[in-house]
Parts: C-alpha cells; sequence; structure tokens
C-alpha cells in the first residue's frame, strides 16, 4: 500500500464518485472504471445552522 | 401567432446535460418553434424572462424545480408537447442510468469505501460546499464546475494539499488518470508522457495529437483555468509535477497552458529545470517553448524519445492551397466560432502574428475586447465557452446551439468571407459534432452563394479514430458539407487567415505555398 495518496491514485487507478452530470458517471464505465453515481440537489435553504444539522444527520 | 406555454415540475431536479437535451428534443416536435429547460434558479428565470419564456408560475419555482417552457404555433402543439415532459424524463433516466448510484456521498462511500475520486459536476455556486466535502473524506477531487469563487478555489487547492490530495479545477474540463479519461477527454493510448495543464481544450488537443504521432499518455492532470494565476499560485500544478517526477509510468513531462503569472512560470520552469526527467513547458503566446499545441504534442513525442518531424502532422496540399473563388467586394472578414478555449486563443496567436487584428470576447493582449458579444466586429474570434456564455447552460461541446445560430448570424454578414470552427470529439462531447453543425453550415453557404458571395469554412477537428465519435468519420462528414478540414487547429487559423483578402500576396502554409488569390 502507497501512502502517498497520489501515488495511489495513480497506482491503483480511479474509483470514482460522480456529483452532477450522469452521462460523465456512463462514460467512465463505458472503459471499464468504477463510478458510483450520488444523486445530487440543491441544498434547501433552511439557514445555515439548520443545514449544518442535516449534514451531520446525513 | 405564437403561443408560449410552461410547466414547472416541483421538486424535480434535473442536471444540466439532460436539461440540454430535454429542450433539444422539444424543439424536434412537431409545431414547437423554440424550447427551453432549465431549472428555476434566479439566474435561469432571468435567462428565461429575456426569452420571454417566464409565465407567472414559472417566476415562483424555485432551484429544485424544472421548468420546461415551449413556444409553439398553436396552443395544441404546444399542449402536446408539454404532455411529454415525464415519458421523455423517463425515457432519458432509464436509457444512460449509471450501474452504480447512492443518495449521498456518505452513503456512497459506505457501500463503495474504495472510492478515492469525487468528479464535480454540479453548479458553480454549490460546488466548492461538495469539493469540501470530498476531500474532508480523503478523496482527490475534480471540479468540473465553473463560476467558483477565486478565494474558494485558493482555500480547497490549500486544503488539498495539506492531505496530499489532488484538487483538479474548478473549471477543470478534462483529466486523464491511469488511461481512464474524465469529463470532456479522449479515448488515447497509454504511454509515456505525462500531462499537466490549464487549458482543457489544450490537453485534448495535445493528447489526441501525440496519438496520431504514435506516442501515448501516462496521466494527464487538468489543473483548471486559474491555476497558474498569482493568486492560486500553481498549487495543483506542482503537485502534479510532483506526482509525475515520482510516477514510474512517466518518462517526460508536458506543461501546458495560456501565459501564467511572470512569477509563477518562473517557479515552473524553475522546477523544470531541476527535473531529472524531461519537461516541455508550452505557454502559449510567450516566446520561449512551442508556439502551438501541434508543436507542444512534437516536442514531448521527440523527449520520449520518439523519431517525429512536423511533417507527420502535415497538410494535405489540396487542403493546404484549396482551389480558390473571387470573394464578392466587401467580403474581408473572418468570424471564429470556439468550442474549445485554448483553442480560440492559439487561433488569435495564429492570426495576429499574420497582422490581422481580432476582437474577441478573451482577447489576448494587443488585441481588442468586444464590448458586446451577442455581435461580433470586423475579424473576431469568440470563445463560445466562456463563462458568461455558459452561466445555466451547457458548454458548447455538448450543446451545439448556440454555435448554430450565431453561424448563421455570422455567415448572413455581407463582410464575412471566412467561417473557423473546432470541433471537439471524446468522451462527455455530444455524440456528433460536427452532423450537429452540418446543416448550418451547408444552410450559409448556400445562403451566401444565392446572393452571388463566397463563404468559406474552416475547421480543425481533436480527437482520435477510439473516441465514440470517430475522428475519420466526423472529418469526412464535414468535408462533405464542403468544409476544409485540416490537421491540426493551428493550421486552420492559418488557413483561414490566408484566405482573407489581405494574403493576395504568396504565403506558406505549413510548408506548402499557395497560388495568389483569383
Amino acid at each position: 500500500m502507497n501512502s502517498d495518496p497520489i501515488r495511489s491514485l495513480f497506482a491503483q487507478g480511479i474509483k470514482v464518485a460522480n456529483i452532477g452530470v450522469a452521462d460523465f458517471a456512463t462514460d467512465i464505465e463505458a472503459q471499464q472504471a468504477q463510478a458510483v453515481q450520488v444523486s445530487w440537489t440543491p441544498p434547501l435553504d433552511l439557514g445555515e445552522d439548520l443545514n449544518r444539522l442535516l449534514d451531520e444527520l446525513l | 401567432v405564437s403561443v408560449t406555454v410552461s410547466r414547472v415540475l416541483a421538486g424535480r431536479y434535473v442536471d444540466s446535460v439532460l436539461l440540454m437535451r430535454l429542450a433539444q428534443r422539444f424543439e424536434a416536435l412537431d409545431g414547437i418553434e423554440h424550447a427551453a429547460a432549465m431549472m428555476g434558479t434566479e439566474a435561469n428565470k432571468k435567462t428565461l424572462g429575456q426569452g420571454g419564456f417566464l409565465s407567472e408560475e414559472a417566476s415562483t419555482a424555485g432551484a429544485n424545480d424544472l421548468v420546461v417552457a415551449v413556444k409553439a404555433g398553436d396552443h395544441a402543439s404546444a399542449a402536446a408537447a408539454l404532455a411529454q415532459v415525464e415519458p421523455l424524463l423517463a425515457e432519458h433516466h432509464e436509457g444512460g442510468k449509471p450501474v452504480s448510484e447512492a443518495r449521498t456521498l456518505e452513503q456512497a462511500l459506505e457501500a463503495h469505501p474504495e472510492l478515492n475520486l469525487a468528479l464535480i459536476s454540479v453548479p458553480g455556486e454549490y460546488a466548492g460546499a461538495e469539493a469540501r466535502r470530498a476531500l474532508e473524506r480523503g478523496l482527490h477531487v475534480m471540479i468540473f464546475s465553473s463560476n467558483v469563487p477565486l478565494e474558494e478555489e485558493v482555500e480547497l487547492k490549500r486544503l488539498a494539499r495539506d492531505k496530499g490530495l489532488l484538487c483538479m479545477g474548478p473549471d477543470c474540463g478534462t483529466a486523464i488518470i491511469g488511461g481512464v479519461g474524465l469529463a470532456f477527454a479522449n479515448a488515447v493510448r497509454r504511454g509515456p508522457v505525462g500531462v499537466v495543464g490549464a487549458s482543457g481544450t489544450g490537453i485534448q488537443a495535445v493528447t489526441s495529437l501525440l496519438d496520431h504521432l504514435g506516442v501515448g499518455v501516462s496521466h494527464a492532470i487538468g489543473c483548471g483555468s486559474r491555476d497558474l494565476s498569482e493568486a492560486v499560485g500553481a498549487i495543483t500544478a506542482l503537485q502534479a509535477l510532483v506526482a509525475l517526477e515520482a510516477d514510474e509510468s512517466t518518462e517526460a513531462v508536458l506543461v501546458l497552458s495560456k501565459p501564467p503569472a511572470s512569477a509563477v512560470a518562473a517557479r515552473i520552469r524553475e522546477w523544470a529545470a531541476r527535473a531529472t526527467k524531461p519537461v516541455v513547458c508550452c505557454f502559449l503566446g510567450e516566446p520561449e517553448g512551442p508556439q502551438t499545441l501541434a508543436d507542444a504534442a512534437l516536442a514531448a513525442a521527440r523527449a520520449v524519445g520518439q523519431d517525429v518531424s512536423a511533417g507527420d502532422l502535415a497538410l494535405n496540399p489540396e487542403i493546404a492551397a484549396p482551389t480558390r473563388k473571387p470573394l464578392a467586394p466587401g467580403q474581408r472578414y473572418l468570424r471564429g466560432l470556439f468550442a474549445g478555449g485554448t483553442l480560440a486563443h492559439e487561433a488569435q496567436l495564429v492570426l495576429q502574428s499574420r497582422g490581422i487584428d481580432v476582437f474577441s470576447n478573451a482577447p489576448l493582449p494587443g488585441d481588442k475586447a468586444l464590448d458586446d458579444v451577442s455581435r461580433s466586429r470586423d475579424n473576431t474570434v469568440l470563445d463560445l465557452g466562456s463563462e458568461e456564455l455558459t452561466r445555466g447552460r451547457p458548454h458548447p461541446m455538448i450543446d451545439s446551439r448556440l454555435r448554430r445560430e450565431r453561424l448563421l448570424q455570422e455567415a448572413a454578414d455581407l463582410e464575412v468571407a471566412v467561417i473557423l470552427l473546432d470541433f471537439v470529439l471524446g468522451y462527455g462531447a455530444a455524440h456528433d459534432p460536427a452532423g450537429d453543425l452540418t446543416g448550418a453550415i451547408m444552410e450559409a453557404v448556400a445562403a451566401a452563394h444565392k446572393v452571388g458571395r463566397q463563404l468559406y469554412v474552416v475547421a480543425s477537428v481533436v480527437g482520435t479514430e477510439k473516441d465514440p465519435q470517430g475522428l475519420a468519420a466526423q472529418e469526412e462528414k464535414l468535408r462533405g458539407a464542403g468544409v476544409l478540414v485540416t490537421n491540426t487547429s493551428a493550421q486552420a487559423a492559418e488557413l483561414a487567415a490566408s484566405l482573407l483578402p489581405q494574403s493576395d500576396r504568396a504565403r506558406t502554409v505549413q510548408g506548402v505555398r499557395e497560388d495568389v488569390m483569383a
């Protein structure tokens, strides 16, 4: 195991969490690499405190 | 009389590419003159309002609400189109669905702890928070999104550096890690050249040209357009250089950018001088180093011992000196409509070197800034992928609608003699970039001929045969529409310049002597 994260990335290849345009995930999969599509929607504007609380809960 | 009707789907978030596809599908329906599909952000509602699409209902939409609006010849056509919203959404969702999905990054990491990079392409105002979340969980990030504040970029890159992680972007259009392309990237062979670039289409052009020269790429690290600014100080570029220096699969490194801040350029050159591997620095527009993207690719190929010469990229003489027909009196300008920012930059450099003054929305020092981006002046080169033209809409490498409209607008200008275009293939790009514009090109040329004008269309195509669109097929499609297709973007700018009436003297394009204008 390489302790330098960039060297590890180069050595192990990319495994992607895709946050946004779903086509990018399918393109990565088309290249035989791993991609997980994260469903993303704009955060609700609940105010700073509630947003932080929601972040913690999630 | 046209009618405009809209519909709001509350709580239905759709990404920008799917929005673009929805609008295209609506515009293809019978009786629909124009369509818009946007999320209900304040900026998008402003855009909808400017287009006459903002109904009372749409004006109350929020950032999580999908707004679809159509302008149709009659109410029945409009209603029929809007009834298609949900079936079209379902069709698209099922069609290109990724294999694995998670509701949040945390859930994704719980199910897949091996994930090591977050690719972020959400609207710019939210991208920074997503990137921070990913970095804090130990992931490298690539931020495709633009419109992220500079201060936030500096904070994210410092955080990444402190953790030993890469923060590629914001405004990072491309990267290739271990042979896998991210976002806009071409299918190129693997090999010994490492690339570090603050220029998305520049990286795509050089990696594609290297592939053409028989040379592969180990990793291409996009840094984002501002990484080499004084404020950011090349944080990502320097991390990438150190990593590529240590990488066993990399034998030489190409650094590619528009001219960086002078202190930053000096720092990179100083680093390059100390490196144990050859480092080619191409800062397009600086007198030192390769002067074009093609020269940069050739220099990088030579640095890994490949026996290459400029002749390997030379133009077919029939293209370099096409059969010329007389221009009509008054035809004297060119208009460059670029999807790639670096390709637009390089074209301006070539034109400037030929003594041609250029207006642009992204002018070089010495060129002139356009006051109004919607109206070209004299010789104009437009970067249609610039931030001001992509706010609330997909990049022109995905969505050709803006460029198609602009092409017809420019071609109708009686003073225009040459249209200069770029086409960028690869993952992430449109399925058929050439086909998206050939109809408009043929329409523009036919309209010019009808009134006794000659209209030249010159283009270069960035890509490889292994790209999903296929380089040869795309080039052939353009040639079929009468486009003069060159091998490199600099050649296209050279050829376009030579077709202007100022060039009624002998010129040389890539070593091929041209005849004087007819």
